[in-house]
């Protein structure tokens, strides 16, 4: 850790900090329906798609329709990506003449995509057709990324309303998103990747024949924009194996910058956009502190252990080798220094999961890391959409745990949080958690699933935690030694993706709707300030009990022991 | 009911138009268009023939080359990836003292230690660059394969590091496929059967 890697983790920092809260507010002008710069470019695509589709601008949903609406469009679009896997043998772009794969492999791509997820149990280049890639799992990088957005402006729509039924409409919210928000950065963030050696084609694989005569077959393909979207929408499926961390996908320190900052730019803005909603800012500022500050903490720890050599290896092989850049197994020379775990840390606090480096290969500690920000339910910004109503639950818990202490009826921007809300928000905020947990229990009782395991000791069982932790959070990344094409993970985790994506949107709706109908009640002298550092210091605090309290059994099986270990062996 | 069956496909079909055909359809016109080299992934072409991309790491072996990192894919580039081998792991602690050994023989004209990154595998397994340590360690090697003063190999080492971003970006680094076609353009790989005599 040295001045340099301060300089380089302050300058993207303030680069979020700059650009988090007018991007908030555009996004507010999109929800409302206000005039933005770009409302006369899309306005008449808007129209066509809606008359195409039979929706009406100004129709208003219940929480139940608006349910109904995402679970049937999400459905359809589970089925189409299926069909769409298994018929690519015989659909165009397809130059590498690749076939259907195993269908239980198909069911759980079709799944990780559809749920934000992007977990990925095949290797792209040998796996699926660039017809598959760009009009398959780009379309779901698209649809699932605005889904996720249209449930948090839901239930800010919930605490911001009064004594009305209607959310807004899914398909309104849906289409808006989609144009207004993700097209227009995916179009001018794709062109500029290109600029950097992303590439862009429908080539058949180069032959190339080195300079020492070998033969090195290239994968090529549509790669910069499925690549864009992989990180703006928090989805994180590489088009390449390697994923963020090939440099067709990721090609210079320059694209790093620029695909790290937008993994966060969303999911940051969504803040303030909730903030103007609530007519306060402030409300939006002391959310934004609160998870910007735990931010810097977890990428600051991240970066002191990726940065500092592995003492393993300076006691045995110390003589001969130099290790100057810290632990460099698995990272790319482009992204020493902070890039590797900066970047490990912004993927797994969103619900992201591209990567950089290769998980596996980080220190125990910063494995420990990129588990817990899974685990706390990635909402330090979080997935697009997922963090900020993640955010919110635990803010509702958070009023509810001080209303217990001074024995107040808790209320969160004048809602009062009565029995059944608090019930829905506790499950919602903890569902995933349980899927996580079970599911690492039954694998570790599973054969096949403990033979997949690539690492011994320890870190075998840090990789199983990793992957149910993974797909219950709908993050995607994995410690990637695990051999995950088996039946057991493609089936178990494709369970745990759809339940820990679609249980949450569904209670998360239905207390936006109970929200939505209650009256606010005035701001009293014994009103809990939301809006202020106080607050922002008492939710941070609850996050990170609830993780903790969740997780610190599980994790001291795997990164903790690790660690232990590893300090063990050094005397 | 049958009215939101309808709405989804449709929606469903519309998007798929539009995120799935007509923008990355865009982006290949427009990268064709501003960017031609870069849209085709950035190949080299050498008297005709692709010899690779200069974004992507190739093996190299011989000791006139200067030598990329290892690679746990070999350098295959339609299937990338890294060792995954975790920190803790004993594989890893033997692989790198081989791979040091291995370095150390190749360069007994070199003192002092191995720079850490050319004894570990990188992420993609395709990584394209070395640090400029990692050159620099290299060049008696180089000059003593091809018969050349190490001054002309280490000005080319200069040309092709490239310095971190604003200053404090990344590391210095060198770019291994540019820097040996670039040596192979100014000294003939090997001397022995050279007909040119571009001995200097």
């Amino acid at each position: 850790m040295n001045l340099k890697i301060i300089i380089e983790l302050s300058f993207f920092f303030v680069l979020v900090l700059i650009a988090a809260r007018p991007f908030g507010e555009y996004m507010y002008l999109v929800f409302t329906g206000k005039k933005t710069l770009l409302t006369p470019v899309f306005t008449p695509v808007e129209n066509i798609i809606y008359r195409l589709c039979g929706v009406k601008k100004d129709d208003e949903h219940t929480w139940i329709d608006y349910t109904v609406s995402l679970m049937a469009f999400n459905i359809a679009g589970l089925l189409l990506l299926f069909a769409v896997i298994m018929l690519q043998g015989w659909l165009p772009l397809n130059p590498q003449k690749l076939g259907a794969p195993n269908a239980w492999l198909a069911i759980n791509t079709a799944v990780s995509f559809v749920t934000n997820t992007n977990w990925q149990a095949y290797t792209p280049e040998s796996t699926v057709s660039y017809f598959t890639q760009m009009a398959g799992l780009a379309v779901q990088n698209f649809l699932s990324a605005a889904t996720g957005i249209t449930v948090a402006i839901a239930l800010t729509r919930g605490f911001t309303r009064k004594e009305t039924k209607h959310l807004g409409s899914f398909w309104v919210d849906l289409t808006r998103t989609t144009l207004y928000i993700l097209l227009p950065i995916a179009i001018f963030g794709a062109i500029f990747l290109v600029s950097q050696g992303v590439p862009q084609n429908f080539s058949p694989y180069t032959n190339a024949k080195t300079v020492e005569g070998a033969q090195q077959v290239i994968a090529q393909g549509p790669v910069a924009s499925q690549e864009v979207i992989k990180e703006l929408g928090t989805n994180g499926g590489g088009f390449l194996n390697a994923n963020s961390s090939h440099p067709y996908e990721n090609p210079t320190p320059l694209s790093n910058i620029f695909e790290m900052f937008i993994i966060v730019l969303i999911s940051a803005g969504l803040i303030f956009t909730f903030g103007k909603f609530a007519g306060d800012l402030k409300q939006g500022r002391a959310l934004f502190y609160g998870v910007f500050v735990t931010l810097i903490l977890l990428v600051l720890c991240a970066a002191w252990s990726e940065t500092t050599a592995n003492p393993l290896l300076v006691k045995n092989a110390g003589a001969k080798v130099s290790f100057e850049n810290g632990n460099t197994e698995g990272k790319e020379t482009r992204f020493f220094g902070a890039a590797s775990p900066l970047f490990s840390v912004l993927t797994t606090v969103t619900s992201c999961g591209a990567v950089n480096n290769m998980h596996d290969s980080n220190m125990p500690l910063t494995g420990l890391i990129e588990l817990f920000d899974m685990q706390l339910g990635e909402l330090i910004f979080g997935g697009v959409g997922t963090g900020l109503y993640t955010l919110l639950l635990f803010a509702v818990i958070t009023v509810f745990i001080a209303g217990l202490m001074v024995g107040r009826t808790p209320e969160y921007l004048g809602k009062k949080i009565g029995p059944t809300e608090i019930q829905l928000t506790i499950a919602a905020a903890i569902f995933s958690s349980i899927l996580m947990l079970l599911n690492s229990a039954i694998a570790v009782y599973v054969a096949d699933a403990v033979k997949s395991v690539a690492n011994p000791g320890p870190h075998g069982f840090s990789e199983i935690l990793y992957a149910a932790t993974s797909a219950a959070a709908n993050n995607g990344s994995a410690f990637a030694g695990l051999n995950a094409n088996i039946d057991f993970w493609n089936i178990s985790l494709a369970l745990e993706m759809f339940l820990g994506r679609f249980v949450p949107i569904i209670l998360v709706l239905a207390l936006a709707g109970r929200l939505a109908v209650k009256k606010a009640t005035p701001a009293s002298l014994g009103t809990l300030p939301t809006n202020d550092a106080l607050f922002a210091v008492m939710l941070v605090m609850v996050i990170l009990l609830v993780g903790g309290l969740t997780f610190l059994p599980a994790l001291s099986m795997g990164p903790i022991a690790e660690h232990m270990n590893l300090f063990a062996a050094l005397k | 009911m049958k009215k939101i069956l309808f709405t989804s496909a449709m929606m469903l079909l519309c998007f798929t138009f539009l995120c799935g055909v007509v923008y990355p359809a865009l982006i290949w016109a427009a990268a064709k268009l501003v960017f031609p080299g870069q849209s085709k992934g950035s190949l080299v072409v050498k008297d005709g023939v692709v010899v690779g991309s200069s974004l992507l790491g190739q093996k190299f072996t011989k000791p006139q080359y200067f030598h990329s990192r290892p690679s746990a894919v070999d350098y295959n580039a339609s299937n990338s990836g890294g060792s995954n081998l975790a920190p803790t792991n004993p594989d890893l602690i033997t692989g790198i003292l081989k791979n040091a050994d291995a370095e150390l023989k190749d360069n007994p004209q070199q003192a002092g230690k191995v720079p850490g990154d050319l004894v570990s595998a990188s992420a993609s397994g395709l990584d394209p660059q070395i640090t400029r340590e990692a050159a620099i360690w290299q060049i008696k090697r180089v000059a003593a394969a091809r018969e050349v003063d190490e001054k002309i190999i280490m000005s080319a080492v200069n040309k092709y590091t490239e310095e971190p971003l604003l200053g404090f970006i990344g590391p210095k680094m060198v770019n291994v496929l540019e820097l040996n076609m670039y040596i192979d353009s100014i000294t003939p790989a090997d001397p022995k059967i050279s007909v040119t005599g571009g001995k200097s």
